[in-house]
């Protein structure tokens, strides 16, 4: 099955205050579930604000639904109307009502469905009932802050989904629904919807996630399909005797009492032939760690 | 009701249009008509004190419907290529209705007075109020707009002593009004203008 692509970018370039995001090629799939992984500071929200036209002041091309330019997005509404996008920081003005919201998404948006909204909302539980809506975006709590993003998007319809840490505020239970609403998200249209997720714990979303980007200051370090990557790296445990040998191959080295553990690439394990290791397939949380400290590392 | 209607309506909740735009008006109304449109038949003072209250509500009300929107961009009404003309429809239908009440206000007045200094002091209410809202939308905090409007109305109260005797010219009012087109221009620009800057981060933090 030939690949197709949601968003595709080159040489995305910004700079200020000393953060430079320089992206070479950016390539998100259609039709999957990626994850946007990075640690703090390496450039998943300013990457996502430039995606989502929040922030405009950058460098480079950008293609979405493989024929829309960024200009076409600024431009023709149908680009922005197919995209939505949660985000932290001031996204509602904090003396909005939801009912408010409702009322300025249906203006904002064409095909935005308040009855899904009032649905959506009485679901998450942010309001008890569908004639609640007199609370204010202020007094919510920051989960349920999200949660109200989250339940504007979905009563939309929308093709891309650009959610910018969505599980950090979420209680556990939450995380895991929000992981069953993007599989649904994605499943309803057949392969046409797709969903794009920054986030630095990457162990709650793990289970949605099917391509991973992995962002290291303001680069992108590395990005592929979750089995792909897990093919890619391997996790070895080894004896500490070996350790010295190990820590030439592996990305990272964990040492315990009982010896060594870390990521490596498997086309490298050769280089371990002889040693007493044991293998296993990592998990992209690890592999994300491991990767973001080589990259560290390598730019010193 | 257009577009624009809707725009101004979405910016107001339930609670606002209700005390905003109805009851507290009304009580203002009331006592414009009862007690300061009379005291403006025999002295100005009437029309510089009613009018202070006037001028104080206008100012302080917008913190329940712009709430310092230009210390905030909110980035909702960015997702969609109608989030500028949606907020410069609200801007815009505040404007309109902040100049239809402040000229009812002036209408009462002059209604009983007789004095064309009413309708001059009903522009210079809208023109400080408007003026002044170039400040509040910067400050999110109720009190610090408070504490702006408080200012504003003494603004508007010396300029009452210091012009007693000299209005009621028709230049006057076409002054007035000119300025008013002005002030108003550049207060839509001005929120306008700051959210279109908001687009372009140059004294953000560093990005995560």
């Amino acid at each position: 099955m030939e690949l197709s692509y949601v968003i595709e970018g080159e040489n995305l370039y910004k700079k200020y205050r000393g953060f430079h995001l320089d992206v070479s090629k950016l390539q998100v799939p259609k039709g999957f579930a990626t994850a946007l992984i990075g640690e703090n500071g390496a450039g998943k929200t300013t990457l996502l604000n430039i995606l989502a036209g929040i922030r405009l002041d950058y460098k480079g091309q950008l293609r979405y639904f493989g024929q829309y330019s960024d200009k076409d997005r600024e431009e023709n509404p149908l680009v922005k109307e197919a995209i939505g996008y949660t985000g932290p920081g001031d996204y509602y003005l904090p003396h909005w009502k939801i009912r408010q919201v409702e009322e300025i998404s249906s203006l904002l948006f064409d095909k935005f469905s308040g009855e899904k909204f009032r649905k959506w909302c009485v679901d998450l539980n942010i309001i008890k009932d569908e004639k609640d809506r007199g609370k204010k975006v202020s007094a919510l709590s920051d989960g349920n802050r999200m949660k109200l993003m989250i339940a504007g998007v979905m009563a939309r319809e929308t093709s891309l989904l650009l959610m910018d840490e969505p599980a950090s505020p979420l209680d556990p239970l939450m995380r895991d629904r929000l992981c069953e609403m993007i599989r649904n998200y994605l499943c309803e249209e057949e392969g046409q919807r797709s969903v794009l997720f920054s986030t630095h714990n990457i162990a709650d979303m793990e289970n949605v996630t099917d391509y991973a980007i992995i962002m290291a200051g303001g680069k992108i370090a590395e990005a592929g399909f979750v089995e792909d990557l897990k093919e890619k790296y391997t996790f070895v445990k080894g004896e500490p005797a070996d350790e010295a040998r190990a820590r030439a191959v592996l990305y990272t080295v964990n040492t315990g009492k009982y010896g060594y553990e870390g990521i490596c690439l498997s086309e490298k394990l050769d280089q371990l032939a002889g040693c007493d290791i044991q293998l296993e397939t990592p998990s992209l949380s690890q592999i994300s760690v491991a990767v973001m400290k080589h990259f560290n590392g390598q730019r010193g | 009701m257009n577009k624009g209607g809707k725009s101004y309506l979405v910016f107001t909740s339930w609670g606002y249009r209700i005390w905003g735009l109805l009851v507290i008006p009304a009580l203002l109304l009331a006592v414009t008509y009862f007690i300061f449109a009379d005291i403006a038949a025999i002295s100005s003072h009437g029309l510089y004190t009613g009018g202070s209250l006037v001028l104080f509500y206008e100012i302080f009300s917008d913190y329940w419907l712009f709430g310092g929107i230009c210390s905030r961009q909110p980035e909702y009404l960015k997702t969609s290529l109608q989030g500028m003309p949606v907020l410069r429809g609200a801007l815009i239908g505040d404007l309109i209705r902040r100049f239809l009440y402040v000229m009812v206000f002036a209408a009462v007045c002059y209604g009983k007075s007789h004095k064309p200094e009413a309708l001059c002091a009903g522009l210079m209410i809208y023109l400080i109020a408007v003026g002044t809202l170039n400040i509040t939308r910067y400050l999110p905090g109720a009190i610090q707009q408070m504490m702006v409007a408080c200012l504003a109305t003494a603004v508007y109260e010396v300029y009452g002593v210091v012009t007693k005797g000299m209005h009621g010219g028709t230049a006057e009012l076409i002054l007035l009004i000119a300025a008013g087109i002005g002030v108003s221009i550049v207060t839509v620009g001005h929120v306008l203008c700051r959210q279109k800057r908001s687009y372009y981060e140059k004294e953000s933090e560093k990005g995560n």
